[in-house]
Order: C-alpha cells, then structure tokens, then sequence
C-alpha cells in the first residue's frame, strides 16, 4: 500500500508499521543479548534462549528486507543500553536493560519483550495492505507466542495455566 | 501497558472470565485496556458475508480439535493432563468466537459432526501425536485464512486466535520432547 495513498486518512502506511515493527524486534534482539550477557539465567536455560535469539535476528532481517522493498530505510543494527532502556519506558516495560541480577529478572523482561512483539504485530494486521505481509506478521506473531509460553514455562514449569494463560493472543501495546 | 508478572495477571483474568460466567465468543478483551476486540470488531466495518464458508470451514475445524481434546485428555501423561483440559477450553472458546463472526456475517455457524476422525492411538506419545496433528491442521488452516479475510479487525480476531494454537502447538510438542519452537515462522509443517 503506497503511503501517499493513505495520507491523510490517519491509517498508517505498511512502510511504518514494519519500521515500527524492525524497532521492537530490534529491542528484542537486544533484550536477549543483555540476558545472555548477564551470567544470571544457568546453562539449561540458556540452551533455550540461544535459538529464540537466532529467531528474533530472523525476524529483523526478513522485516528489513520487506522494509527495504516497499522503499524504506531499515536499520538493522545493534541498538545501544541507553536506547533500548528508553524503547523499554516507551512500550510501559518495567525494569531495565542493566538491571538484570537473577533468573525471575532475566525471564520477566524477555516474556514482557515478546508480549510486546506480539502486540506490534497485532496492531499491524489491522491494516497491513498485502496478502503476503499479513502472512509474515501472523507467522511472526505466532512465533512470539510460542516464545513467551515457553518462556513462562520456565518461570513455573509445569503450571499451564500460566505458560497459555488466555485464549486469545493480543499481545501489549 | 505490560504488567509487571503477566503471566500472574493472565492467569487472573481467566480466572475472573470463568468467575463471571464470561464464556466463549464474549470472552476476548483487549490485554491493554481499552473495549473488548470483539466490541471493536462490531463497532468497526461489518463481517463480510463472503467470508461466511472461510469462518465456517475454520469453525469445523475447531469442532474437530473439541472433539479431539475431549477424547485425548483422559489418556494424556498425568503431567500433561491439565494442559489438555485448558486447551480443550481454549478451543470452545475459539469456537464460540468464530461462531460469533459467521453470525456477524449473516451465515449460520456450522454445527460439530457426528465423529471425527481420530484413528486408534495407543500409548500417551500416539495420543499426543493426534493432537499434534489436529493443531498443525487448525495452523495451516488459519494461515491460509487470515489473507483472506476482511476487514482487518477481523484478520487481528482470527490471527489472535492461531498465535494461541500456536501456542497449543509448542506445548504438544514439548510434551513429545521435541523442539517446542523450531523455527522462526509458524507455518504447521513443523
């Protein structure tokens, strides 16, 4: 969908909803790195979140190179602590980036970075102009829920309850 | 906004669901506040009548994972037994939803069959396997759907209710002790 031919109407064009989209997965990618980076989640745990990083870069690169397709700029690189922290105020995320000391600190920030990447792509559905974008963000939304359930199922294994608490997936704003 | 222990403040609101008797179609609300989806879908462009054979195929589905889930629950692992009663209650709730959307669109929901197909699983790993293969249909279904359907709001409604089977799906698999997320897009052929 061309944005020129939305301007005005107060729908946002497919070019800003995956630059909104790169920002929170970019977020993300980072999210992992600094609770990777921290020493405070065991090794078991880790063999977890090692893949779901290599997933979210996947999500950053495909979004980016769908950005770079419709025209757009996309940035893919590394966001710094200091960005990222005001990204984490920006989307109502509690806690920070350098603030991460044990494995409830750990797994709470990155099921609250999923919840958000959920709902960045919920949002785009919304208006999402291609068949082909509405597929990649349903996939990609999918993916985010699959992380945070087993995410939460780290937190409290065996509690299902918790790990697909609701019916629906809507994610945070 | 995100909560400062989401998965305590879900876990909350599907106890509060079932508490109020808020059942089924009417018991999506928006996780950040705000009306209902379902307020929104109605508020919003109407459900277009041409999607009522889409929705209903998928309904039929959902139809099928009940049926699954009800017969596979009682054979499940004990540590898996809770999983399989909450997405039995899930699935009514996704079938109550698209039911909501047939009926939005001036169609007539499709009714459960008589039976379904579920073969003859012997052993706890085959009886997962049966829902492993149910989920995987109901993912390959809605992703083929969602394109499709118009208007948005009602591609947000269907896609919030794959991303939960989804979700089923990683579950299941675990529970078969196999990777529960493995790839980066869910696609139903995992």
């Amino acid at each position: 969908m061309a944005p020129a031919a939305l301007a005005g109407t107060g729908v946002p064009s497919d070019s800003e909803v995956l630059s909104k989209v790169l920002e929170v997965e970019r977020l993300v990618v980072l999210g992992y790195r600094r609770v990777l980076a921290s020493g405070a989640v065991g090794a078991d745990d880790e063999a977890v979140l090692e893949p779901f990083l290599a997933h979210e870069l996947e999500h950053v690169s495909t979004v980016a190179a769908r950005l770079e397709a419709l025209g757009a700029s996309a940035d893919t690189g590394p966001l710094d602590v200091a960005t990222g922290d005001s990204l984490l105020a920006k989307h109502h995320v509690p806690g920070s980036l350098t603030d991460l000391h044990s494995s409830t600190d750990c797994l709470r920030l990155l099921v609250n970075l999923e919840s958000v990447a959920e709902g960045a792509y919920f949002t785009g559905l919304k208006t999402l102009g291609t068949s082909e974008l509405v597929t990649l963000s349903a996939q990609v939304m999918a993916c985010e829920a699959q992380h945070w359930t087993v995410l939460s199922g780290l937190r409290n294994p065996g509690i299902y309850v918790k790990s697909v608490p609701w019916p629906f997936v809507t994610g945070s704003s | 906004m995100v909560s400062e222990d989401p998965e305590v403040d879900s876990a909350s609101r599907r106890g509060l669901l079932a508490a109020a008797g808020a059942g089924l179609a009417g018991a999506l609300v928006a996780g950040c506040g705000g009306s209902s989806l379902k307020a929104q879908v109605h508020n919003a462009r109407p459900v277009l009548h041409s999607d009522v054979d889409l929705l209903n195929h998928l309904l039929d589905l959902e139809h099928w994972a009940i049926a699954a889930y009800t017969a596979a629950t009682p054979l499940l692992p004990p540590a898996t037994v809770k999983a399989g009663k909450l997405f039995l209650s899930d699935e009514l709730s996704h079938a109550g939803d698209l039911a909501g959307l047939v009926r939005a669109a001036g169609g007539k929901p499709i009714k459960p069959r008589p039976s379904y197909p579920l073969g003859h699983p012997h052993g706890s790993a085959e009886v997962l396997g049966v829902l492993h293969t149910v989920e995987r249909a109901l993912i390959t279904a809605y992703l083929d759907a969602i394109p499709r359907l118009r208007p948005g709001t009602v591609k947000q409604q269907v896609a919030s209710i794959f991303a939960n089977d989804a979700q089923h799906l990683a579950v299941v698999r675990a529970a078969l002790h196999e990777p529960a997320v493995p790839s980066a897009f869910v696609t139903g052929r995992d």
